[in-house]
Parts: C-alpha cells; sequence; structure tokens
C-alpha cells in the first residue's frame, strides 16, 4: 500500500508541473487580429453597435456620473439596443483585473485616476488608439502614442451627511476634532486615483510640496491614531443611514451620487471644498488593450472627445478637459448646478503628477506600518 | 509491489471482499488507476499545481530565484504586523470557539432528539452565512448606526457601544460562524461521555468533578483540540468577511488582507512574490494545522467505537 500512495504522488506532482507548463505557455498567446473593416476613424460602426448590446466597463457606476453619460453616447450615435453593466473598480483594481483576465477580457474601457495611466501603459494594457478631436489634451495628460486619456477634472472635498454630522468640518485641519471620532471614512492612496489626490491634497494644504508628501503622511498617521476613522463601507446607504458621516472624494461624485441623490430623499447633505487647500485631480478613460469589443472601446473614446460629451460630464458637476485645456464654453444650463466658482477658489492645478508606486511604497511604509 | 504474484493478490482481494470477482480491485492493476482518474487529476490541477507554482513564484526574482522576498515579509514591519495579529486573532477565535463551542455541544447534545435536530438547524444557518450577508446583518445591528446601538443607547445614553470597525468587531463577526460550525464539529464526539461511563465513574465513587478531572475531559480533549485546530485553519484563511467589514483600509492588518492589497494595488519592487511568500506561509500554516487536526482526531478515536 504504501508503493501505491508514492505512485500516487507522483502522478499528482507530475499532473501539477503539467499544469505550471500549460499556465506559462497560455499566458504567452498572442493578441487575436482581428478582420472587420475600418472606417476613416479605425473602427467599423455596425460592428461596434453590436459590440454595444452587452458591454462590461470598471469603475463607471450607473448611479451619477456615468449613467445619463452614457445614455447621452447612445443618442449620440443613434444606438438603441446597448445594456453596460459596470463593476465600480478603484484604478489599482481596474489595472489587476486588466491584467488578470488577459486571455478573458471582460471590460471595454474603465475611468481611472489619471496617475494611474502609465503604470497601465508600462503593463501594455492599454488599446493604442488616438481619438478624433483630442487636440485639446495636453501631452501629459494623455499617452503619447495613444491609449489612456484625459477625460475630466474634480476637486477634492469632503461629502457630509449632515444629520449625521451636524457641524461639519470645513478644513483638513478640521478632521482631527475629537466630535469627528468613527465619522471619517479612510483613503487609501495605493488603490485608487481619490485616496492618492486626497493625500496630495492634504499635503499641500497642510504645507506640503508637490513632490515631498511628508506633510501628507504625518497628518494621516495623526489621523488614524486619532479615532477619527470609519473603516466600514461608505457607499451611498450607509451614507444616507449616517453609519459614515464624511467622505472624502471628487466633487462630480460627491455631487452627483452623494449630495444630490441624499437631497432627493430629504437628507441633508453639503460638499465641502476645505478652506485650506485642494487640487484639481485628472481622471482619464483606459480602454483595455485585450478587449473583444474594440471598436466599441474606440467609439467610446471618440466620443468623449466631443461636445455634447463634455455637456454631459458637466450635467454631473465634472469639469470636462475640453473646457478646462480646450476653451469650450459650456451652455448655461449644463453648469446651473455647479458649486459657486468661489467654492474653487482654494483649489489648486498641479504641475508635477505624483508618482502613483512610489506613493503606495511609502504609504505603507510611513503610514500603515505605523512609523 | 512488483515482486506480488497474482496469487498473492487474489488471496488478498478475497480476504477483502470474500469472493474472488473482486479481485480486479487488487492494488496495483491499471483499473486502480483509471478509477482514481478524475481525483488525481482535480487535486493535481487544483491543488498541487498552483501549490507549486505559488512556491516558485515565492523565490523568484527579475534575475533568477532568491530568498529575498522571504527576507522581505519578515523584515518589513507591514507583513511582519500582518502575520504576528492573523495569528494572534486566529488563535483568540479558536480558543473562544473551543470553550463557548464545546459548552453549547455539551449542552445540545443532552437535549432530547427534537431539540437536538433544532439546534444543529440552527447551527447549520449561522455556519453557512455568507461574508457580505454577515457583515451587512451586523453593521444593521451593531454599527455606529445599527438598530440594536441606537435602541441601547435610547434605553442608557452612556452604553458603551462595539467598535465594529476594529479589532474587537471583528472577532465577534468570527466567533458568530465559528462556533456554529465548532458545535456541528464535536457534537457527535459529546456522546464518547456516555452515561454508562457516568455511571461507572458513580458507582466507583466518584463525585461530578472527580468524574469530569479524570474522565469526562480527557475523553474530550482530543476532539475539542482538533477542534480548536480546525478553526484556526478556518479563522487564518478568512478573506472575504475581513474585507466586507474592513475594506481596504487595513485598519487590522492581517496575512490575507495584505496579500489582496499586495496584488491589487500600485507599489514598485517584488509585490507579487511577497505575495506569494505570504500565500505560502498561509498554506504551510493551514497544513500544519490540518495535520495536527487529523493527529488528534486519531487520538480522540480510541473511545469511539
Amino acid at each position: 500500500m504504501k508503493g501505491k500512495q508514492g505512485v500516487y504522488a507522483v502522478c499528482a506532482l507530475l499532473l501539477g508541473a503539467a499544469t505550471i507548463l500549460v499556465g506559462f505557455t497560455g499566458a504567452e498567446s498572442p493578441v487575436q487580429v482581428r478582420s472587420s473593416a475600418p472606417t476613416a476613424d479605425g473602427w467599423d460602426r455596425a460592428a461596434a453597435e453590436q459590440q454595444c448590446a452587452n458591454f462590461t466597463t470598471y469603475g463607471m457606476a450607473e448611479e451619477g456620473v456615468y449613467g445619463p453619460w452614457f445614455k447621452a453616447m447612445y443618442d449620440y450615435y443613434g444606438w438603441k439596443n446597448c445594456n453596460r453593466v459596470d463593476n465600480d473598480l478603484s484604478s489599482a483594481e481596474v489595472i489587476a483585473a486588466y491584467e488578470a483576465e488577459k486571455n478573458n477580457p471582460k471590460a471595454v474601457i474603465a475611468d481611472i485616476g489619471l496617475v494611474f495611466g502609465p503604470i497601465a501603459a508600462q503593463k501594455e494594457l492599454t488599446l493604442k488608439y488616438v481619438p478624433a478631436g483630442s487636440e485639446f489634451i495636453p501631452a501629459d495628460y494623455r499617452e503619447p502614442d495613444g491609449g489612456w486619456i484625459g477625460s475630466v477634472v474634480g476637486a477634492v472635498g469632503f461629502t457630509v451627511n449632515e444629520e449625521a454630522v451636524p457641524n461639519p468640518p470645513r478644513s483638513w485641519a478640521d478632521l482631527l476634532k475629537p466630535e469627528y471620532k468613527g465619522k471619517i471614512k479612510g483613503i487609501n492612496p495605493s488603490s485608487g486615483g481619490t485616496g492618492l489626490m486626497a493625500l496630495v491634497a492634504s499635503n499641500i494644504a497642510l504645507g506640503g510640496t508637490e513632490t515631498d508628501f511628508s506633510k501628507g503622511y504625518d497628518f494621516w498617521r495623526q489621523l488614524r491614531s486619532s479615532g477619527n476613522l470609519y473603516d466600514g463601507d461608505c457607499e451611498i446607504p450607509n451614507m444616507e443611514r449616517g453609519e459614515c458621516g464624511i467622505k472624502i472624494q471628487y466633487d462630480f461624485f460627491g455631487l452627483s451620487e452623494g449630495v444630490a441623490a441624499m437631497k432627493a430623499k430629504g437628507i441633508k447633505t453639503e460638499f465641502i471644498i476645505p478652506s485650506d487647500g485642494s487640487v484639481w485631480a485628472p481622471s482619464a478613460l483606459l480602454p483595455n488593450r485585450y478587449t473583444d469589443k474594440p471598436d466599441l472601446a474606440k467609439a467610446i473614446l471618440d466620443w468623449a472627445m466631443t461636445d455634447q460629451a463634455a455637456i454631459a460630464w458637466a450635467k454631473q458637476y465634472a469639469h470636462p478637459m475640453k473646457q478646462v485645456f480646450g476653451g469650450m464654453v459650456l451652455p448655461a444650463d449644463a453648469i446651473q448646478n455647479w458649486l459657486p466658482y468661489s467654492a474653487y477658489v482654494p483649489v489648486k492645478r498641479l504641475n508635477v503628477l505624483p508618482d502613483v508606486s512610489k506613493v503606495a511604497d511609502e504609504w505603507e511604509a510611513k503610514v500603515l506600518s505605523g512609523g | 509491489m512488483g515482486g506480488e504474484g497474482p496469487e498473492r493478490r487474489l488471496t488478498r482481494g478475497r480476504g477483502a471482499f470474500g469472493s474472488a470477482r473482486h479481485s480486479a480491485l487488487a492494488p496495483g492493476r491499471l483499473s486502480d488507476w483509471v478509477v482514481t482518474a478524475p481525483f488525481v487529476l482535480t487535486v493535481g490541477v487544483l491543488l498541487v499545481g498552483p501549490a507549486v507554482n505559488l512556491v516558485l513564484d515565492s523565490l523568484r526574482s527579475s534575475s533568477g530565484f532568491t530568498l529575498g522576498n522571504w527576507a522581505d515579509i519578515f523584515r518589513l514591519a507591514l507583513t511582519r504586523q500582518a502575520i504576528v495579529s492573523s495569528v494572534l486573532l486566529s488563535v483568540l477565535v479558536a480558543s473562544l470557539s473551543t470553550v463557548i463551542g464545546g459548552l453549547l455541544a455539551w449542552c445540545i447534545s443532552r437535549l432530547g432528539l427534537r431539540g437536538r435536530s433544532l439546534g444543529v438547524a440552527a447551527m447549520n444557518v449561522a455556519a453557512n452565512m455568507s461574508a457580505t450577508t454577515l457583515v451587512f446583518g451586523f453593521t444593521a445591528a451593531f454599527g455606529g448606526a445599527g438598530f440594536a446601538t441606537l435602541l441601547l443607547r435610547q434605553l442608557w445614553p452612556a452604553v458603551p457601544t462595539l467598535d465594529l470597525y476594529g479589532p474587537t468587531g471583528l472577532v465577534f463577526v468570527y466567533l458568530y460562524f465559528h462556533v456554529p460550525l465548532f458545535v456541528l464539529l464535536t457534537l457527535p464526539a459529546m456522546g464518547a461521555v456516555s452515561e454508562q461511563l457516568w455511571e461507572a465513574a458513580t458507582v466507583c465513587g466518584a463525585a461530578p468533578t472527580l468524574f469530569w478531572r479524570r474522565v469526562g475531559v480527557p475523553v474530550l480533549l482530543p476532539f475539542l483540540l482538533a477542534g480548536w485546530m480546525l478553526m484556526f485553519a478556518w479563522a487564518i484563511g478568512q478573506y472575504g468577511v475581513p474585507l466586507s467589514l474592513l475594506g481596504t483600509s487595513e485598519a487590522v492588518p492581517l496575512m490575507t488582507l495584505r496579500i489582496g492589497a499586495l496584488i491589487q494595488t500600485a507599489g514598485t519592487t517584488n509585490r507579487f512574490e511577497r505575495a506569494a511568500c505570504l500565500s505560502v506561509l498561509l498554506v504551510v500554516l493551514s497544513v500544519v494545522a490540518l495535520w495536527l487536526y487529523a493527529a488528534a482526531l486519531r487520538r480522540a478515536a480510541r473511545w469511539v467505537k
């Protein structure tokens, strides 16, 4: 009987080795080349419409910004039968998912923090395409030969449920007050653009520079040990109930998903831009290199550069790059619900975009490790 | 094995099954391998292959093989804390599950048939609650705006509330599904302390305390230890529950959360390899716990026929 067990073990080991070999060769399989007749703009209209019938995106939740934005796109192209499913992932999760799903791609395109774009490009996960009419996007807000490309900018601030937090914080420094015990949703700069830009904004507000984040690390280490952070889930249902009181996010997500949705239910809510300083955080679109719906991905990118797309973003409180860099004048009805211009005075534009990987390492060493 | 003649095999087959017809099932024949193929294939593809791959990943560097990744996980405070607190949390949860679950199992085993099946049904439901459902339930009841919290605060404004999103909360949530599993696993063993043992001890003049010290606990101990091992292995491998409860903020450093963070966040060097090291460590801890579990059960088997 002993001998038999030995044979089983050898057999299992061989199988294991075979599995690994198969795994290695599988990972090397080349990208499929498709033979669809391209149009002048590099994508097939009929194919794109067909691909629209059932597609997946990451980080573009239906509630808030991207539901209405995609509806506007279907109207723009005159597509009747479009069905989108979104998985609301953070930027780093999107990159991990694109990489893991190389051989079985799910998402066509994703919304990410722009600073994560270079990481995706370095891992060769971006679909190479330069959308029509994208000249207005500055060189450092796009991948040079097509790939990830800037979309909108947002200001970092606080969404506050004022029934759970009657006296809301007005500045980063305010967040340390003992009255906010267990109220503030923590950030994760190593995972998403929002967390990263929240760190950058707090760092600049507290006297740091665009390349040295030590003021920000000190602040967040202090905040973590203050007991003010809330570590549970802070999606809208938990914000509505007051389980989570203060969420740090971009103005357009806060105003559309948060304030507008909660006000509709009669909950007193406010989006506050901290008076001691904030930054304009750029977002980007990340088309998936391995997608089996490349025509649709290109169609979405082309659409994103149009005036109509800019207006659709503006209606959801986002500041489109077409306005910021392209000088486009948005119609009054698109911006009627925006915060007043004066609210944005403390918001600065960054000259140097942060290096995500470096910040991730420093965040782990200086904040998460507690020293 | 090669030296075994057909005679010998035939005899053994007859000895085991009482009929020569079953001799085909004797060891060493090709037909043995054919019937086990699905099992061997499954284990190879799903368990052995990935495990070997994981070990190789943990030793990989851009310039060949290295032990640097392993050095890193013990050198970096974050991974070191994760290992320590994962082990401590699992020891605590396993110990509490053993004490609470052991008493509960004893109580349920002494109930009548209806009471026992009701108890088993309830334990089954609790033990099989999925991570997100469980965390949602705890948030709705014991969160900062949970109904139990709000109700208690109405009755007694200064009531100390449970810090759900921290180590304490994590222990409570873990216990909610570890204790029932422990009960389900040890309930059959409670029969080992039978009425006969009790009567025999009483006839010999043993008082209840003496009975428990010399007979009851020694008989049950291997079962309880086996349960402890299994609870430890189960607790240390949890990912869904802590992720649902604490998200990615890493308020409580745990090995599983760190593995997830290393794979799903930005960063510079050997992150995937460090995740592989932590995974291998997790596999080793679980295998040791399960091996001790099997050893304890073998010891316990003396008492049940």
